[in-house]
């Protein structure tokens, strides 16, 4: 049904495009939405992915996945918009055959738009719209058809890039039709069935549907046998042809689960599909809220008329966030919303940038405790963002800041930055906030690639074993902490090792010394806090699963950890290591903290499944090489001479 | 005199201890690595309760490693010398000798589970009781005498007795048992094939396979052959023992009737289990799983009473542990019967490492809470015990 909608719109599209032979086939700017309308949507709850969350967040990710960025450039005749997630999805919904012409498909390769038999635009890598790839649609499906039956290990770029397409192409359809539900009328007079049930009446909606014919069918059931053969045998075809046509409808409004059941043990949302469902089931309709597909109906009507839209959104809004909040699963939409608007992890990148670049050009002034000072607090305002968007993300799902693997980027960024910031006060070289700086950037700016690459909500529900709150609270934290520090340490190495190795001698006395101090007191935080938070993890799996040490490969790397800093504070205090030797281990450590953050996770075996990443091994590889590099470059430097 | 005091030097050098927990961190690796080849249970085996392993580097270059179990003992003795008995200025770094106290302590918890914790897991169909529980890995060999006129005895073979039999195979006896028992050839992994080679019984033999990379998967069996007591060489009755056989194999001896058959191993409990209901929810709208839990009526004697095992919350009872482990058939509908798995453990050291954390913890904390307060001392320029060395 939805493709047959669609079909539809591009064959208009179609005619269009070749009379103006360009894919910027939008003749005027794209609809515009009235503020009010854009909030009602955006805090609209809606039941996805097994939680509650506001409709804005539904918009974003599915703009992400699809496009690639958190917001969509569309050309039109006379000018560039740019569109939030939640104006493109409104856009999607109620105006397919607007954002049908919108390059929303990011596509890697354009031999894959090549291999659908259409042609590319210029660059390699490009958007793509819905009428751009809808005549290959059916050479899409078959392709992609092809590289899901391969195993997952043996799919390539390319099998991947046409899974991808598809699956975008897909849920832009099921967004395009999602909406027929309500918009859908079936004429009274091409129908027996209707006809009876609606003798008055010229054309009816699903709503009216829903209230009536079930009750007409239990009395045409009832009267059945007053009609004779030929009666019967017409009823039965439009009856058959009738609930087919309802079945397609049904099939597109299933896509999202906005309406609460008054019901309030029942934890399922329905969809305007299983209303319809549970209108035709004798056990539920006394519960059916039709009236939200009439609250629907009336919505979609008065379009493009946005105003009259407004008035009719807002009685939707209010009828389903009153029976949200009855249900106590509307407090936190709003804030939700404003976490997402405040942007803080971005706002937090570019200010770490910029306090990376404040202390960079400070290392050409003079000594000045002062503009130390100073500069430092530049640090400031990027952790307090970062500190906000993880506390808020706290409060929305009520959970410890650690639950994932996008939350361990966002918590060891803050960690490692924040020791950047503390460390600088006991001393103040400007190379401890230069650091955290760089970190604290770099952190944010893999958080945003990793949030992007995925494309999947990064509040999801999580699975039975980690719902204890003590625990993820106790031991993720702590060992995410231990990641931060020695990641922190690992990048003061850095600096030591070019230090010495360009010769840096004009610094001040001790200065190396006093660096490979810190180096190993930042060392000696990363083994309290991840030798502590592993035991808490043994401690952890022997109360959920019986035993404390299991050998999964996620606990040994973090065991290896701390075997490598033990060996380090050993060999520290045996006497056979100094700052230069521990500003190189410290590197390694690093290495290692890699391997057993994303490294073990890549391995695919354990218990830990729910951080698997794929195709993160040549990124890996390229870190342990450079590192390795780095080490050797370590190694090098201690037999220079150094100023002490 | 002199050597002892050099071997106690060695043993209690610093120089020793970085070795250990370099070759710790290398095994600790590779074990991680080969985790993907071999599976868990096979990894764990080799490389960390064994003496040494030798592990292919790349795949083919033999490189020997002492193994988990040489090298944590080895660690205990160099932490007790050197951290305990000989630790320079302990008195001065009490949070030094805790920690190391709490190191050890950690050690002897992991010996006592390895040398005395037994593992299982008893399933449970909703409405069903249970009082034994059943090993993962291991299996053995039952002999019921059967009813009418028999006291219902059960002579069990253990599994470290047959595993190593060979082709030659060795023979099991009792004085209650009119028969004696051959176990030849016994495979760790294998299922049943038509054959006639010499050692088929009814033209089926065992074909062997490859261990599973998942233990559990592993189904063994063993051929069998009985006959009178102290008549090896007179002819005999041959059979096949398999893991996964439906029903024993029943053999008349001195008109009384005995079963034969391989199954996991098996502990009684001093007490029984009944499954009431099992729940499961999923996340709304997906089938991710929130929760499970097993309603569980527990009666030991007369006496019962109402427990709910769930994750994260076991059920501790008398040195045993019931955890929630799996649950089944993963396709039922709703309204068929569904299954619980726990998993039990009897652990005389269950808690020992939860102990021995918090000794090590707090060891930690004070030492470097120390080592910090007198950094900070001396950076703001009051002099501390760090300029008097």
């Amino acid at each position: 049904m939805r493709q047959r909608v669609l079909l539809l719109f591009v064959c208009a599209g179609l005619c269009f495009t070749s009379a103006l032979q360009a894919e910027s086939a939008l003749p005027g700017p794209p609809p515009d939405w009235p503020g009010e309308v854009v909030d009602l949507f955006a805090t609209l709850p809606v039941l996805d992915g097994g939680r509650v969350k506001p409709l804005d967040t539904v918009a974003r990710f599915t703009l992400l996945r699809l496009n690639g960025r958190r917001s969509l450039r569309v050309e039109y005749d006379g000018g560039t918009a740019r569109l939030t997630p939640i104006e493109w999805y409104l856009d999607c919904l109620f105006f397919p055959e607007t954002a049908m012409h919108y390059r929303h498909f990011s596509v890697e390769t354009s031999d894959v738009i090549v291999a659908l038999g259409l042609q590319p635009h210029g660059r390699k890598r490009d958007r793509y719209s819905y009428s751009h790839i809808a005549p290959g649609r059916e050479r899409l499906m078959e392709l992609a058809n092809e590289a899901s039956r391969l195993p997952d290990e043996r799919r390539d770029f390319m099998d991947r890039q046409l899974i991808a397409l598809a699956n975008n192409v897909l849920a832009f359809e099921g967004l395009a039709a999602f909406m027929e539900i309500a918009r859908e009328r079936f004429v009274v007079a091409d129908n027996l069935l209707l006809a009876g049930a609606f003798p008055d009446r010229e054309e009816v909606r699903i709503s009216d549907i829903a209230a009536e014919t079930p009750d007409f069918l239990t009395r045409l059931t009832a009267s059945a046998h007053q009609l004779d053969d030929s009666e019967r045998e017409a009823l039965a075809r439009d009856m058959q042809r009738f609930f087919g046509q309802l079945d397609r409808v049904a099939h597109d409004g299933n896509l999202l689960a906005l309406i609460p059941p008054a019901d309030h043990d029942d934890p399922q949302w329905m969809t305007p599909a299983s209303v319809l469902e549970a209108a035709f089931e004798p056990e539920k309709v006394a519960t059916a809220p039709i009236h939200m597909l009439e609250l629907l109906e009336a919505m979609v009507t008065p379009l493009p008329d946005k105003n009259a839209f407004a008035v009719k959104a807002a009685a939707f809004h209010e009828a389903v966030t009153g029976l949200a909040e009855a249900r106590g699963e509307y407090a936190r939409i709003p804030l939700e919303v404003t976490y997402y608007r405040g942007r803080f992890f971005f706002l937090s990148q570019w200010l770490f940038l910029f306090a990376f670049i404040m202390t960079a050009f400070s290392w050409a002034l003079p000594q000045s405790r002062r503009l130390a000072a100073l500069l430092n607090l530049s640090l400031a305002p990027p952790l307090v963002l970062l500190a906000i968007g993880i506390t808020l993300r706290c409060i929305i799902r009520g959970r410890p800041p650690v639950t994932n693997v996008y939350e361990t980027i966002l918590f060891t960024t803050l960690v490692a930055a924040a020791l950047g910031f503390s460390v600088e006060f006991i001393n103040r070289r400007r190379i401890a906030m230069s650091m955290g700086a760089l970190l604290g950037m770099l952190g944010m700016f893999f958080a945003s690639r990793y949030e992007a690459r995925g494309g999947m909500d990064t509040m999801p529900a999580v699975i039975a074993v980690l719902d204890t709150n003590f625990w993820l609270a106790t031991h993720v934290t702590t060992i995410i902490a231990g990641y931060g520090a020695g990641l922190f340490g690992a990048a003061l190495a850095h600096v030591y090792i070019f230090g010495r190795l360009l010769g840096i001698n004009n610094v001040p006395r001790r200065f190396y010394a006093e660096l490979g101090r810190v180096i190993y007191g930042v060392t000696c935080f990363c083994l309290v806090f991840t030798l502590i938070g592993t035991v808490l993890g043994g401690v952890w799996a022997a109360q959920s699963w019986g035993r404390f040490w299991g050998w999964d490969p996620k606990e040994n790397g973090a065991l290896l950890i701390v075997l490598w800093a033990l060996a380090m504070m050993h060999a520290k205090r045996g006497g056979y290591l100094r700052h230069g030797g521990i500003a190189v281990s410290a590197v390694v450590l690093g290495m290692i903290i890699v391997f057993a953050w994303w490294g073990v996770n890549a391995l695919g075996v354990g218990l830990h499944s729910y951080g698997f990443v794929s195709g993160a091994w040549r990124g890996l590889i390229i870190f342990w090489l450079l590192q390795s590099i780095v080490t050797l470059a370590g190694l090098a430097a201690l037999t220079r001479p150094v100023k002490t | 005199m002199k050597i002892l005091q050099r071997i106690f030097a060695f043993l209690s050098s610093y120089g020793l201890s970085i070795v250990l927990l370099l070759l710790m961190m290398v095994l600790v690796f590779f074990g991680t690595l080969e985790q993907t080849r071999l599976g868990l249970f096979e990894t764990q085996r080799r490389y960390f309760e064994s003496l040494v392993v030798v592990h292919p580097v790349f795949g083919w270059f033999p490189l020997p490693l002492p193994g988990g179990y040489l090298l944590l003992a080895l660690v205990f003795v160099n932490m007790l010398f050197g951290a305990i008995v000989r630790a320079p200025k302990r008195w001065r770094r009490p949070g030094l000798l805790i920690a190391h106290g709490g190191v050890l302590y950690l050690i002897v918890a992991g010996f006592v589970a390895y040398t005395y914790a037994i593992n299982g897991n008893l399933p449970l169909y909703e409405g069903d009781s249970g009082s034994r529980f059943q090993s993962y890995y291991e299996w053995e060999i039952r002999i019921y005498e059967m009813a009418p006129d028999s006291e219902g005895r059960v002579f069990i073979i253990p599994q470290d007795e047959f595993e190593d039999v060979g082709d030659t195979g060795r023979v099991f006896y009792h004085q209650a048992l009119p028969l004696e028992l051959r176990v030849a050839r016994y495979y760790p992994n294998c299922r049943p094939a038509p054959s006639r080679d010499a050692w088929s019984v009814d033209g089926v033999t065992l074909s062997p396979l490859p261990k599973d990379s998942t233990a559990e998967q592993n189904v063994p069996g063993v051929f069998v052959s009985l006959h009178q007591p102290g008549q090896e060489a007179a002819p005999s009755e041959p059979g096949i023992l398999w893991g996964m056989e439906r029903g024993p194999w029943r053999m008349l001896a001195e008109g009384r009737e005995y079963a034969f058959a391989l199954r996991r191993r098996e502990w009684e409990l001093p007490f029984t289990l009944t499954l009431e209901q099992f729940n499961h929810e999923t996340h709304p709208g997906t089938t991710m799983p929130s929760h499970f839990s097993s309603e569980i009526v527990l009666q030991e004697g007369d006496a019962k009473r109402d427990v709910l095992i769930r994750m994260n919350e076991p059920l501790r009872h008398r040195g045993y542990t019931f955890y929630q482990a799996s649950w089944g058939p993963t396709d039922a509908q709703p309204g068929d019967p569904l299954y619980s798995v726990l998993a039990v453990t009897r652990n005389p050291a269950g808690q020992w490492p939860m102990y021995a954390s918090f000794i090590i913890s707090f060891g930690l904390l004070l030492h470097f809470g120390q080592a910090l307060l007198r950094y900070l001392r001396q950076q703001s320029g009051v002099p501390s015990d760090a300029h008097k060395r």
